[in-house]
This record gives structure tokens, C-alpha cells and sequence, in this order.
């Protein structure tokens, strides 16, 4: 039984960059062990020598030319921005 | 006209035949589905723009970007966000002469089982006010139900449009994955996710597939697979049809009416001359373990776009001050802007990617996943199209199950293969049972082989023909 603790909470919430209040920590410890008791199932199936899958449809590879496709919106996308200085996203500062 | 009952082929040959022009459709509808709307709630928003009421009306799920109006998820964190371009699907809708009516609700970012967890407000079930519509495209599934739309668009990860289908008695159909283009479709679990339909009938959903299907440049998980027309082989017979029913999807604690329901219309399928083959497909019992560590590992994947950053909610619009950090603005903008579910199954996923979990977790369930798809390859060889319950209930009460994420997980327990298998699938209303003096609709899922969409809904509309 993988049980997850407040520890675990914090250092995936430092992971996720999501902040979690001290009560939603509990509950979320309280669900998260929930959910992974149930999923434990997996340990009685034999997948030995099985491979992986990723695309269930058996499409591999897409392919196509090398080739730039311009896109004409580039204001619009900068305005949806929270944060914006001459027609480039303004963000905080990344070193302090 | 009436209104309650207008179907996509229908109406078109009104419109065509000149008995009503579009205009008098969009305002007798908008007229119905505003007033409608107030109590059911599928829709978050309709067309007010009335030079684009041009064609055919139809509903799409608001996690589809249409340019022109909001497209929020069902949350907080896109609460204004306004697309700079369109989803292909959207697209194609507008080239064959249908126009977007309104944005169904749904649960937030399309996580969940009854529409409850929608940022703003749950959907009634049109059959049972006390009633979920299912979810997570349960605004689409009431929206159809209650006759607000014609036809609606969905998305399917894990059950999203058949679960809602069979709740509020309407036709829901999963293509193959790869059938439909998801370009602009806001990505939840990006190697199960996929577009479908709902319908009042099967006709309606094979016209519509015919409009959506086919590859896109812009998304290269969409197949080039020849895209036949879906309407021609509809109305042939199902005479020496293999229809397989595998045991392990009639289980304990299926609701026993809901089961007697789906039993008697496979039972219908053999007075219509169709051969009916109990199959075993063994690694069902592991499909929704594995679906829950995929599914939200691709989650915490795909929703780290939303960073406070470059649009949607950000607290950078709520402080004056300059005090926040670079690490405050992503951290408590996804706090915010995220509700309950996606901030648990980010959570989650999270953890099942991260060092020293990823081969337990991760790895071993992509391994299950492929004896999954071993399982249906194996069926197929003997069955044309596999028969069982879209859900193991019918709709539940609101309130029933939120407080309780496992508790709502089951209700997915018979959908997620065919997503993890990436074959279609489709919900076709087969019954009703009573429910404190309400009549509840059933649906019967209908599984078909990769890109064999033409095969369950020639099925479908046999049965719904005799039914």
C-alpha cells in the first residue's frame, strides 16, 4: 500500500508549481493514497516481455516537410497576456 | 415545427425545400433553449451574434475554440479567455453549412462524471431535475435531450460522450482515435482524448461524422485512413452479424434493471438475425487502473500550460503591487484558477512521473494497456462488434457521488477500454427504467474494430429501427 504524506503533498506541489493550502494537504494525502491503493491492482496483471503502448491507434512517426507556417496573430496572443511591454510578454523577474 | 424534435438530416431538407428559412430556426430555437436553459443549465453560453445565424444550429462542448466568443473549460482559469483561432472541427462545421449555436457546459476541463465540477454551475438531467446529465460533455448530452440543440459536439477521454449519451437517452458516438482532427480542442489526456457527437438519432450521427472525420496537418495523431461515407452503408441489415458480448462487463453491482435492459436488446439482435458470441476480453478488470495513472499523467502534462503567464487567469491582474515572484504568479494563479478535480489529478499524475515512481506506475500501466488492445484485437477476430452497458447505472443523483473522486471514478469502469484501446464506440439508448416515478434512459455501448465506425452504426440503426 503506497501511502502518500504531507511530505510527499508538499515536494509534488513544489513539483506541479501549484500552491496547496495546510487543510487541502491533509485531504489531498487522504485521496491521492485512495486512489493509489486502487490502482495497486496492476500488480497481479503479467506484463512481462509486453512493451509499452503510447499510441493506441498504431500511428508512429507523423512526418512532414520542414517548413515554417506563418501565423499573423502574433498581437493578439501578446493581448491575452496578463503582462505586456512593447508588443512582448512582460514577466517577473527571473533571477532575484 | 416542432421544435423539441428536429433532427440535422430533417431539417436540413426544411431549409433545402424552402418550408422555413434559417433565420426563423435560429430565433424559434434561441427562443426555446434561453427559456429551457434556466432550468437545465447546458449551455454557458449561446450565439448572440445574429449575422452568424446562418444553416443548420449546432451545440459544442466550451472546450473547442470558436473564434468570436469565450472558450472557458468549465473554468476559472479560462473564465475570459478568448481564442485567436479556431478548432479545425469548428471549421468543418462552418464549411458544410452548420453554425454554432452555443458552448455546453461541462465538468472543468472535462474531468468528471457528472458535469458537477464545472466552475459555474452544474446541468440538470432533462429526464430527473434531481438527476446528473453525466459527464464530462454532460451540457452537450442535456442540450440534445431537452431539444435545446439539434446535434451537439463532445470529447471522449475516458467516457465523456457515452456516459452522458446513455444518461440522457441520446446517441453518443467516440470515433477511432485519429478518426477526428483535435486541433483546438483544449487537450486533456492527449493519447485517449477524441471528438464525437451527440444525436437524437444514428442517421443524424453518420451525417455528422461524414463532416468532422479525416486528417489534419495541424494535429499529427490524426490518421490518413480513408474516410468512407458513413450514410451509405447505414441501411443495410445485420444478418450473420457477429455480435460479441464479453462476460466480464456484466458484473456485480451493475444496477439489475439497467442490466435486464441492455440483456433483452442484444436479445433483440438475434430475431434480427445477428449471431450472438459470448467473448472474454480478461484485462478489463485492470482498464480503469490504468486509465487513472495515464490519464492524469498526461493531465499534470498538458495543464502546465496554464502558467499565469501567457493568457488566462493570472493574480499578475489582481496585484498592484510588485511584490509577487516569478514562483508566486505560477504557484498561486494555478491555485486559484484551478478547481478541486484538475488540482487532484495533477497532483496525481505528477507523482506517478516522478523519479522513482515512473516504471511502477507509468511504465507498468502502459504494459497493461497493451494487453488491453491485445484483448479487443483477439475478440475481433471472432466478433464484428462487441455489445455491452455504457454505464453501470443509470444517472445518479446530484450530490451522489462528488465528495468521493474513487466513488465517481467507477462510474467510468465500462468505457475507458475502448479509449485505451483507441476504438469507437458508441452509446445507443436501448430502454428506460423507473426511478421514483421518472422514466431514466439506458444505453447499450457498441464497440467496433479501429476505424470501423461504419460497422457499430449500421448495428446501431438496426436496432434502433426495431426497437
Amino acid at each position: 500500500m503506497s501511502i502518500i504524506d504531507i511530505k510527499q503533498i508538499e515536494h509534488l506541489a513544489e513539483l506541479a508549481r501549484l500552491k496547496v493550502s495546510d487543510e487541502e494537504k491533509d485531504k489531498m494525502a487522504g485521496e491521492l493514497s485512495a486512489i493509489l491503493g486502487f490502482v495497486e491492482k496492476l500488480d497481479q496483471a503479467d506484463v512481462v516481455g509486453v512493451l509499452p503502448t503510447s499510441n493506441a491507434a498504431g500511428i508512429f512517426n507523423a512526418m512532414r516537410q520542414d517548413a515554417v507556417d506563418q501565423y499573423n496573430k502574433q498581437k493578439e496572443l501578446v493581448k491575452a497576456a496578463p503582462a505586456s511591454k512593447d508588443n512582448l510578454v512582460k514577466v517577473k523577474a527571473v533571477f532575484e | 415545427m416542432d421544435i423539441k424534435n428536429l433532427t440535422l438530416i430533417g431539417t436540413k431538407k426544411m431549409l433545402d425545400d424552402k418550408e422555413l428559412s434559417a433565420r426563423e430556426l435560429w430565433r424559434a430555437l434561441f427562443d426555446f433553449a434561453k427559456k429551457e436553459n434556466k432550468e437545465i443549465h447546458g449551455f454557458l453560453r449561446f450565439q448572440e451574434d445574429e449575422s452568424k445565424w446562418k444553416g443548420l444550429p449546432i451545440a459544442v462542448k466550451d472546450n473547442m475554440l470558436a473564434v468570436g466568443m469565450p472558450t472557458t473549460c468549465a473554468s476559472k482559469i479560462l473564465e475570459n479567455y478568448q481564442p485567436s483561432y479556431q478548432a479545425t472541427v469548428i471549421d468543418k462545421l462552418e464549411k458544410n453549412g452548420l453554425g454554432i449555436f452555443g458552448k455546453t457546459n461541462m465538468d472543468e476541463f472535462a474531468m468528471g462524471s457528472s458535469t458537477e465540477s464545472s466552475a459555474f454551475g452544474i446541468t440538470k438531467n432533462p429526464h430527473d431535475l434531481e438527476r446528473v446529465p453525466g459527464g464530462s460533455s454532460g451540457g452537450s448530452a442535456a442540450a440534445v435531450a431537452s431539444g435545446m440543440a439539434l446535434a451537439a459536439l463532445g470529447s471522449d477521454t475516458g467516457g465523456s460522450i457515452r456516459q452522458p449519451a446513455s444518461f440522457c437517452g441520446v446517441v453518443g458516438l467516440k470515433p477511432t482515435y485519429g478518426r477526428v482532427s483535435r486541433y483546438g480542442l483544449v487537450a486533456m489526456a492527449s493519447s485517449l482524448d477524441q471528438i464525437g457527437t451527440f444525436t437524437k438519432d444514428v442517421k443524424d450521427a453518420a451525417y455528422l461524422l461524414n463532416i468532422i472525420s479525416g486528417f489534419d496537418k495541424y494535429d499529427s495523431t490524426s490518421s490518413k485512413e480513408h474516410v468512407p461515407n458513413y450514410l451509405e452503408l447505414l441501411d443495410e441489415d445485420v444478418k450473420g452479424l457477429r455480435i460479441g458480448v464479453p462476460k466480464e462487463y456484466f458484473i456485480k453491482g451493475m444496477d439489475a434493471d439497467a442490466e435486464k435492459t441492455v440483456r433483452n436488446a442484444i436479445k433483440k439482435y438475434e430475431s434480427l438475425g445477428a449471431e450472438i458470441v459470448e467473448i472474454s476480453l480478461p484485462h478489463t478488470e485492470y482498464a480503469l487502473a490504468v486509465y487513472y495513472i495515464l490519464m492524469p499523467a498526461e493531465v499534470s502534462s498538458n495543464l502546465a500550460r496554464f502558467d499565469g503567464i501567457r493568457y488566462g487567469y493570472s493574480i499578475e491582474r489582481d496585484l498592484e503591487n510588485g511584490n509577487a515572484t516569478l514562483d508566486d504568479v505560477y504557484k498561486i494563479s494555478r491555485a486559484k484558477g484551478f478547481g478541486a478535480e484538475p488540482r487532484r489529478r495533477i497532483m496525481l499524475g505528477t507523482f506517478v512521473l516522478s523519479h522513482g515512481y515512473y516504471d511502477a506506475y507509468y511504465l507498468k500501466a502502459q504494459k497493461v494497456r497493451t494487453k488491453i488492445i491485445q484483448d479487443f484485437n483477439k475478440a475481433f477476430e471472432k466478433v464484428d462488434v462487441i455489445a455491452t452497458p455504457t454505464s453501470p447505472t443509470p444517472a445518479f443523483k446530484i450530490g451522489e457521488k462528488i465528495s468521493d473522486p474513487l466513488t465517481m471514478y467507477l462510474s467510468d469502469i465500462f468505457t475507458v477500454s475502448a479509449n485505451l484501446a483507441g476504438v469507437p464506440a458508441l452509446s445507443l439508448p436501448c430502454g428506460i427504467v423507473e426511478r421514483e416515478g421518472k422514466k431514466l434512459p439506458v444505453g447499450l455501448q457498441l464497440i467496433g474494430k479501429h476505424f470501423d465506425e461504419s460497422t457499430i452504426l449500421r448495428a446501431a440503426h438496426s436496432l434502433e429501427q426495431a426497437l
